[in-house]
């Protein structure tokens, strides 16, 4: 998942971006104390300089004057505030942290894969997260997310960039002196081969067509270290899109040969050795590597395994270092701490920016009645499916998890308030009730077989099991869950063939759409109930054209509001957090939410010693 | 002999054909397949409805999936024809013949230590219950072979993992190392799986020698051997046990085939990347290809084994002909 | 016993229902020939009982997952509870029904369309025969399992669909073995007697050919009983067989598989006995079955 903050950075000024490279431009070497940056909106009047060509009626002739008119107009500028925290760990902005001084590097790290054998090479058209963490170890993009704050998006192989004056497009200035794995240098043309790749209308993949297609015209070529992107329209989305890890560079020659499914040819830290299919990546230390001192590994190994029990064997006999988006399961770490000693493995929470919800076929009867969508809305008890689906760990009925959103999203403290996730349930259920007697089903009902779908895998299945468990007890509601596997689930909910159904959405970018264009929005691609609403279709497209900030986020926080308080076609469930299970020889290893960042690995180590 | 060879060879074919056909429209049949996956249910995917469902239309256009069944077979068989079991869908860009080429010799690994321990153990087992039948010897020796057709053999592989587990705190090693290299860890790896596959394999084999023996112990020339002053051992070992050969030999042979074919329960709980566990990815990801390519060599396996068996009856027992 | 729930044909003069003095002597001889036969037909006796009274034998609703999470085994839960909290022992006195039920009907339904094809497929010859032969053999020559999930996939999980993919699992074997029968019948002097005094084909299969294969589909469908709960239980375990809140025992395994570390001994040992324990006493008198209904098939 990479950070695409897509409208909130859209709406910031260029002041951010010059702020940006300014950063970068006099980013300090010397240890500093830790920065944190705060985006804080003002309003600042700005004196702007505009020629206009003005066409007056004069009597006699047409006459084209130019005219020079100061305006004045408030403008939303975003400045970073810097707050200095005193902390004992040496950070500066804008290029990577030193390393601390004196660590014993090198290792071998073995790690997980996520879920989801990587269909090749190729991340640009590979589905699955997992192809990313293949990938991850051995290329660069232009940009990335700074591993120690990922607020901050830091240079990876360029140096500088600069937007043009009207914002279309931005330059960038690509770092000397690196080369690919093979010996090959890097040049701007494989910038532009790589983009240029993602342009073609014949080269499909749902990746590329959210990304690459919708915001990039073209790539232009300036200069061997220069290379110019030409936007579909004015805005910033482009640079925490080019910071995900999506939008890596590849070489030129390697995208000719048509090799990128089978050979990992890039400039980063580490060399890819081989793949066994079905059972390891391995990796071994670049020693080219651009960046001074790094990698610290001497070879990295991801294991292809998905099955808990295996990994927690393998975590406790000392055969991997870390697990990785582990499913929290208090019961998992306490084996693993009580098998290892507490002190030599830690659990580290992080939320995964999976949404959780139950969906409501809306074109289908009894579900066509928001009376009766509101009832169940309302009966579902999302802390207890939270406890059951995820022993606890994430967010309860949130529709956007602040630990994500941030403050687009409505603070905990409110949502616990908000009809249907307040507790206890006693208010909303009876409310439920009385909306299943108006509508006709005093008594409940029972839907028929083949209408409550649900995925026949551990997890999938409990999406079901659990909220339909709730509706029985509470409203008499029942059905028969029938479990399908993957592709049979999405043949069928993409034709609306089900009437209940429980999924999982990950989310890709920071920014609300990231789950309201999703999931919810009348023309989402997983709005698979059909769920409309004339009220919230109006908030969704006035959010889309919204270039004011803070107008912007009331719309957010009204949106969240419709759902918890009128109607939606997904019940949001949870957010889950996940944990990633670190053994204590692992060093310097930063886990970095639901970003991909992480699986770089280039600043950490392995250090047996201690 | 030799038109007898070529005329059973050539009824591989549609026997093969056949099955193939029969998993491939059942396959067809299931709901899904791999565009769906690609279109709805990868991370980042999921574009507006309508554009999503004209991705997919088109993807399905490019993959050759809109045309009738008949053709998409009657292609993939013209490929066969030309040595090509076509292309993976899960491992993009790999032959399904590379694909279950680089999983068949771990498979076959499998297989062969455990027909070996099946051999060693329900044999010797065997022959000691048929010359001490209706004892309590005998019954104690049935009662395990009873078990082990009864006991599900992914049930014993859990409870040893979890014996292992939490009392010694041992797993076998994750990944695949090969016998050649890395053969402590291979033996690490592959000890539990063939010790329960020998068990399970075994229990039908010791019935099978049991009854076998205890039928040719009866016959007149075994009474002859004895009556001769034979010892009762190069009786039981010289006589009987080659003259039951013939059935234990072909049981052996068919176990063999089934595990060449994969030990879909047991690969999956071993973490062995063999074929049976590639089956079941297979069919999860409606991997047409190899599905077809994997239930082809399973097919092909399984008669070449019959034939084989055939074959060497004649060897053994020169009173069958083939005609 | 638990056959007489499958409707199993009453021939089986262990489960006839009225006890007249011959069924009493059949079965006391039995008994004394077959002693481990009939300490398989009480097993299945009891489980039968076990799975009759089922609902009123558990303590707790087998769906009830309102307890603590992988509890150990304790006074109140025999077997512990698994790690959603339900009950192991409920699960597993009421995973009886779906494992004996399965195996019972799927090898039912399975075993007889095989005889159907095998005894029309002998009795009319030529290229039908032919066809039927080439598909069995095509069938049996890939792995039943994998076929199984092939068909499961297709249809979804249910416990019906359980029992329509072991049925076809099963019907080559039946199919090939009750062919043989019927073919050597067919060639009886009584059959063409039949046909020369005008019996219609139909006749001829349903009223002369099936009553004397009726040995061989019994010993059929008493040996295949147990390798059906096997399959049961196996496609559950790779999770496509039962629906994921019915209590199957191999669905459980699984779930003790899932927790090698963190599960109850309960979970572990409780639904993997239960199947070990239902297959050895269908195996064990199928055994016997089949030694005394047709001695010359004991080596298979």
């Amino acid at each position: 998942m990479a950070v695409h903050r897509r409208g909130l950075m859209s709406l910031i000024p260029l002041s951010l971006i010059l702020a940006l490279v300014g950063v970068v431009a006099c980013g300090g070497a010397a240890p500093a104390p830790q920065i944190v940056e705060k985006e804080v909106v003002r309003e600042v009047p700005v004196e702007r300089v505009v020629e206009k060509e003005v066409i007056r009626e004069v009597p006699v002739e047409k006459i084209v004057e130019k005219e020079v008119i100061k305006e004045v107009e408030v403008e939303k500028e975003v400045v970073i505030e810097k707050i200095v925290v005193a902390t004992p760990a040496p950070v500066a902005t804008g290029k990577l942290a030193p390393l601390p001084a004196g660590g014993k590097y090198g290792g071998e790290l073995v790690r997980n894969m996520n879920p989801g054998e990587p269909r090749d090479l190729d991340f640009q058209s590979c589905g699955p997260g997992s192809c990313l963490i293949a990938a991850a170890p051995v290329y660069n993009g232009l940009l990335r997310i700074n591993p120690e704050n990922t607020n901050e998006i830091i240079g990876d192989l360029a140096s500088t960039w600069e937007p043009s004056d009207d914002g279309l497009s931005f330059t960038f200035r690509l770092r000397d002196g690196i080369s690919f794995h093979d010996g090959t240098p890097f040049t701007a043309a494989d910038v532009k081969a790589t983009f240029d790749r993602g342009l073609d209308p014949d080269f499909h993949s749902t990746r590329v067509e959210r990304h690459i297609k919708k915001l990039i015209k073209q790539v232009d070529l300036i200069d061997d270290r220069t290379v110019k992107f030409v936007q579909t329209s004015p805005g910033l989305l482009l640079i925490p899109t080019l910071a995900s890890n999506w939008m890596m560079v590849v070489p030129k020659h390697v995208l000719e040969e048509e090799a990128l499914g089978e050979k990992a040819v890039g400039t980063g830290a580490f060399k890819f050795v081989k793949w066994d299919r079905d059972v390891e990546l391995v990796y071994e230390r670049n020693p080219d590597y651009f960046e001074e001192g790094l990698p610290l590994l001497d070879k990295v190994r991801i294991l292809q395994i998905n099955d808990r029990a295996t990994i927690i064997g393998a975590l406790v006999s000392d055969q991997m270092n870390m697990w990785l988006a582990a499913p929290p399961r208090p019961t998992d770490i306490e084996k693993v701490q009580q098998q290892m000693g507490a002190d030599k493995v830690t659990a580290i929470p992080y939320p995964v920016g999976v949404n959780q919800t139950f969906i409501f076929n809306t074109k289908r009867p009894p579900f066509d009645d928001i009376r009766v969508r509101r009832a169940v809305f309302l009966a579902l008890d999302r802390q207890d499916y939270l406890d059951k689906v995820w022993r606890g760990q994430g967010v309860a009925g949130a529709v956007l998890d602040p630990a994500i959103y941030g403050d687009v999203a409505i603070p905990l403290e409110e949502v616990n308030q908000m009809p249907g996730v307040r507790q206890p349930k006693d208010e909303d259920l009876a409310e439920a009730k009385r909306l299943m007697a108006e509508a006709g089903f005093p008594d409940g009902f029972k839907l028929e077989d083949n209408e409550c779908l649900g995925q026949n895998t551990a997890q999938g299945r409990l999406y079901m099991e659990v909220p339909i468990a709730q509706l029985r007890t509470a409203l008499n509601i029942d059905c028969d869950i029938v479990l399908q596997d993957r592709p049979s689930v999405f043949a069928r909910v993409a034709e609306g063939d089900f009437t209940l159904y429980g999924h999982g959405s990950g989310v890709q970018f920071k920014d609300p759409d990231s789950i309201f264009g999703l999931i919810i929005a009348p023309n989402a691609g997983r709005n698979w109930g059909r769920w409309e609403h004339p009220e919230f279709t109006k908030l969704y497209d006035e959010q889309l054209n919204a270039t004011d900030l803070e107008q912007r986020r009331d719309l957010h926080l009204q949106m969240q509001k419709f759902v918890y308080e009128v109607d939606t076609g997904h019940v949001p469930m949870t957010w889950n957090h996940a944990v990633n299970l670190v053994r204590s020889e692992v060093k310097g290893w930063h886990s970095l939410g639901p970003w991909f960042e992480h699986n770089r690995m280039d600043r950490v180590w392995i250090d047996k010693g201690n | 002999m030799y038109s007898y060879l070529v005329k059973r060879g050539l009824l591989f074919v549609p026997t093969a054909l056949l099955a193939v056909f029969i998993v491939f429209l059942i396959m067809k049949a299931a709901p899904g397949d791999i565009v769906t996956i690609m279109v709805y249910g990868e991370e980042g995917g999921a574009g507006p409805l309508e554009e999503s469902k004209a991705l997919e239309a088109k993807l399905r256009e490019e993959m050759g999936f809109n045309r009738p069944l008949v053709v998409q077979f009657f292609d993939w068989v013209k490929q066969l024809a030309q040595g090509d079991l076509g292309e993976s869908f899960t491992q993009r860009g790999r032959k399904a013949i590379t694909v279950i080429g680089e999983r068949f010799p771990r498979t076959v690994e499998l297989a062969v230590l455990t027909i070996i321990l099946t051999f060693l153990w329900s044999i010797p087992l065997g022959v000691l219950a048929a010359t001490k039948a209706d004892t309590n010897v005998d019954r104690a020796i049935q009662i395990f072979s009873v078990a082990g057709l009864s006991v599900p053999n992914f049930w014993i592989a859990t409870l040893a993992l979890i014996f292992l587990a939490q009392l010694l705190g041992w797993s076998p090693p994750v990944g695949w190392s090969g016998p050649l290299e890395d053969p402590a860890t291979n033996f690490k790896k592959m000890l539990i799986p063939v010790l329960i596959l020998a068990y399970s394999q075994g229990a039908p084999l010791l019935r099978l020698t049991r009854a076998q023996m205890m039928e040719v112990l009866r016959e007149d020339y075994v009474r002859t051997a004895r009556a001769k002053g034979m010892s009762e051992r190069s009786v039981v070992y010289r006589h009987a046990l080659r003259n039951s050969v013939i059935p234990i030999f072909t049981m052996l042979a068919w176990d063999l085939g089934r595990l060449v074919n994969g030990a879909v329960l047991i690969e999956v709980i071993f973490v062995i990347p063999g074929l049976g566990s590639l089956f079941v990815q297979a069919i999860a990801n409606r991997d047409f290809a190899l599905i077809q390519g994997l239930v082809l060599i399973n097919v092909l396996i399984m008669l070449g084994i019959n034939l084989i068996v055939d074959v060497v009856y004649g060897y053994l027992d020169p009173r069958i002909r083939y005609t | 016993m638990a056959l007489e729930q499958g409707g199993a044909p009453s021939t089986i003069e262990v489960s006839a229902p009225r006890i007249d003095q011959r069924a009493v002597t059949t079965l006391r001889r039995f008994a004394q020939a077959k002693p481990l036969g009939m300490a398989g037909a009480l097993v299945l006796a009891l489980m039968g009982i076990v799975t009759v009274f089922a609902p009123l034998l558990a303590p707790y609703d087998p769906l009830d997952a309102s307890f603590a999470r992988s509890l150990p085994i304790s006074g109140e839960h025999w077997l512990g509870t698994d790690p959603l909290g339900r009950d192991v022992f409920s699960r597993v006195i009421m995973g009886s029904r779906i494992s004996i039920y399965v195996g019972i009907v799927s090898v039912l339904i399975g075993v007889s369309f095989g005889a159907f094809i095998g005894i029309v497929s002998a009795y009319v010859g030529g290229v039908l025969d032919l066809v039927v032969q080439r598909v069995v053999d095509a069938i049996q020559a890939f792995p039943g399992l994998v076929l199984a999930m092939a068909i499961m996939v297709t249809l979804g999980q249910s416990i019906n669909n359980v029992i329509i993919a072991i049925a076809i699992l099963l019907i080559p074997g039946g199919a090939r073995i009750i062919r043989g029968a019927a073919l050597s019948i067919k060639e009886q002097t009584y059959i063409d007697s039949a046909r020369a005094v005008g019996c219609s084909h139909v006749r001829i299969m349903a009223r002369h050919i099936f009553p004397n294969t009726i040995a061989p589909y019994i010993i059929l469908i008493s040996v295949s009983i147990g390798n059906a709960i096997i399959t049961e239980a196996a496609l559950s375990f790779l999770g496509v067989g039962a629906p994921p809140d019915a209590p199957s025992w191999g669905a459980m395994v699984n779930t003790a598989s899932q927790e090698l570390f963190t599960g109850g001994l309960g979970l572990a040992v409780g639904p993997g006995l239960a199947i070990a324990l239902a297959v050895f006493a269908f195996n064990l008198l199928g055994d016997a079955l089949r030694d005394t209904l047709d001695p010359r098939l004991r080596q298979r």
